[in-house]
């Protein structure tokens, strides 16, 4: 009977100690999904404002692509100058685009879903199409049609077929 | 109306760098495609040149990437000619198409 006791006791202190820490634990992943319900508002603050940065370039580069041709011969060196900058820009911008996409997936792979993500993508996309392209190479470009140096497709491919690259 | 379609040297180096398999999905699209619906398929640019060109953008796919293709091109002053100025490339795992689609409508 006295042994009885000491095993109820033991048990209790056994019980109690687990209902404590699964008390300890339920706070523990309360907090856990605190932070992660935070950290899914920061990254929805970013998503918002990396795309606004954009939609804000945009506006910008169709500025100076207005003022280039209405320029004088002296202003649009300068002017045309600033095309480098603005690439160096869009880049910048692309890399946190590309960082701000991942962010969303995690987000997605707990669960959360990102308010501004289609936006957000769209915008990326146009930016992957901007940064593709070089400005010096397309300016050297629009020097070699001037100087008429050009091929047709068709003969382009024609040459592919024969020479292999 | 059909355009035909010109590169310059630089255009042609940035089709020659591309994969086999891709390049030959890329002149199908430009010749099929751009060649003669230039106005539907493409939109005016904004960047990189000071002058708005148009843009004409595709997506290819070969085993385990997706290559988004961005073609920058003028008209000529003849109208009957395509100037392709610069063929630009992004590439991604497909794996990670996820990343730039949206799963779901969110907003």
């Amino acid at each position: 009977m006295e042994g009885g006791k000491d095993m109820s006791t033991v048990l209790k202190n056994q019980v109690d100690t687990a209902e404590k820490s699964a008390e300890a634990l339920e706070e523990a992943l309360l907090q856990i999904h605190h932070r992660q319900a935070m950290l899914c508002m920061d990254v929805q603050d970013l998503v918002r404002t990396t795309t606004n940065l954009f939609q804000q370039v945009g506006q910008a580069v169709d500025d100076w692509q207005a003022a280039c041709p209405t320029a004088s011969a002296d202003e649009r060196a300068e002017i045309q100058g600033f095309g480098g900058r603005w690439h160096e820009l869009y880049v910048s911008l692309a890399t946190t685009f590309q960082k701000t996409s991942g962010l969303i997936r995690a987000l997605e792979d707990w669960r959360f879903s990102v308010k501004g993500k289609r936006a957000f993508l769209d915008a990326w996309k146009e930016l992957r199409g901007i940064v593709a392209l070089s400005p010096d190479r397309v300016a050297a470009s629009v020097e070699q049609f001037n100087g008429g140096r050009f091929r047709t497709l068709g003969a382009i491919r024609d040459e592919l077929r024969d020479n292999p690259v | 109306m059909s355009y035909e379609i010109i590169l310059s040297d630089t255009a042609r180096e940035d089709l020659r760098a591309l994969p086999d398999a891709v390049r030959g999905r890329v002149v199908q699209h430009l010749e099929a495609g751009l060649a003669n619906y230039p106005t539907e398929l493409s939109r005016p640019s904004r960047f990189p040149y000071w002058q708005k060109c148009q843009l004409f953008q595709v997506d290819v796919d070969d085993d385990t990437e997706r290559w988004e293709i961005t073609v920058l091109f003028q008209y000529a002053a003849d109208e009957q000619h395509i100037q392709v100025l610069a063929i630009g490339r992004f590439n991604y795992p497909l794996s990670q198409e996820f990343n730039y689609r949206p799963r779901h409508d969110d907003d």
